[in-house]
């Protein structure tokens, strides 16, 4: 594999961990009981 | 720069993000390891043999948990991110009844919420709550899991106990964990 098809797909990783990763601190877990 | 450069960068920006994203959880776990080996425990016990200064603010003591905070007022889940709410259609301690605390287990901007520490507590263990200057000692006597939807272990009981709740498993959480506990003795406050 190519080092310019290599940085694409690092590139497109780091971004989607990126993404989990604010999408993790956004997640707001609901403690609360309710029905 | 060599792309090859610009690729290990890459790979090990890829591993250090999603070590946060999977390690942030669990440093709390370490933390406390760390702590339980410093005579904190002790130190709450013995918090729970002395009466409270006055005019202390409301307090929840959790010997087990290394936990000692304030609890916080609040008409809605907004106030969970101060630390442990009391819930406000529950009793307080004065009144008898079911007094209700819930507090976050873990979330990303306070990895160590109020109640992370909460599955540590067994039958049998020591809780004390400051309220209004007294102090009320508890003793655990249920812990136990739930669904998000019981909201029985909210309902008004005619002996008064203490409810305490939050999020279980610690990842990907869906249910609750519960811990009850009954009053064993109050005391009053010393002036200072």
């Amino acid at each position: 594999m190519s080092d310019k098809r290599k940085c694409y797909i690092l590139c497109a990783l780091l971004v989607a961990s990126i993404g989990l990763l604010v999408y993790a601190y956004n997640l707001a877990n609901s403690v609360v009981i309710s029905l | 720069m060599k792309l090859s450069r610009v690729n290990t960068i890459l790979l090990l920006g890829i591993i250090f993000v999603n070590a946060i994203t999977l390690g942030l959880p669990f440093v709390p776990a370490l933390l406390f390891s760390v702590r339980s080996h410093n005579g904190a425990q002790q130190k709450l016990e013995h918090a729970l043999q002395v009466a409270p200064p006055a005019h202390t603010a409301n307090t929840l003591i959790m010997p087990t948990a290394l936990f000692n905070e304030p609890v916080f007022e609040g008409p809605d889940a907004r106030t969970l991110r101060n630390g442990v709410w009391h819930r406000p259609a529950s009793s307080t301690p004065d009144k008898g009844g079911n007094t209700v605390f819930a507090g976050h287990r873990f979330t990303y901007t306070d990895p160590e919420g109020s109640f992370y520490h909460l599955d540590k507590l067994k039958i049998g263990d020591p809780l004390g709550l400051v309220w209004e200057d007294h102090l009320y000692r508890y003793t655990v006597q249920q812990v136990r899991v739930v669904g998000p939807n019981e909201t029985a272990i909210e309902a008004p009981t005619v002996q008064p106990q203490l409810t305490l709740y939050t999020c279980t498993p610690l990842t990907l959480p869906k249910d609750r964990l519960v811990v009850i506990a009954t009053p064993t003795t109050t005391v009053e406050h010393h002036e200072r």
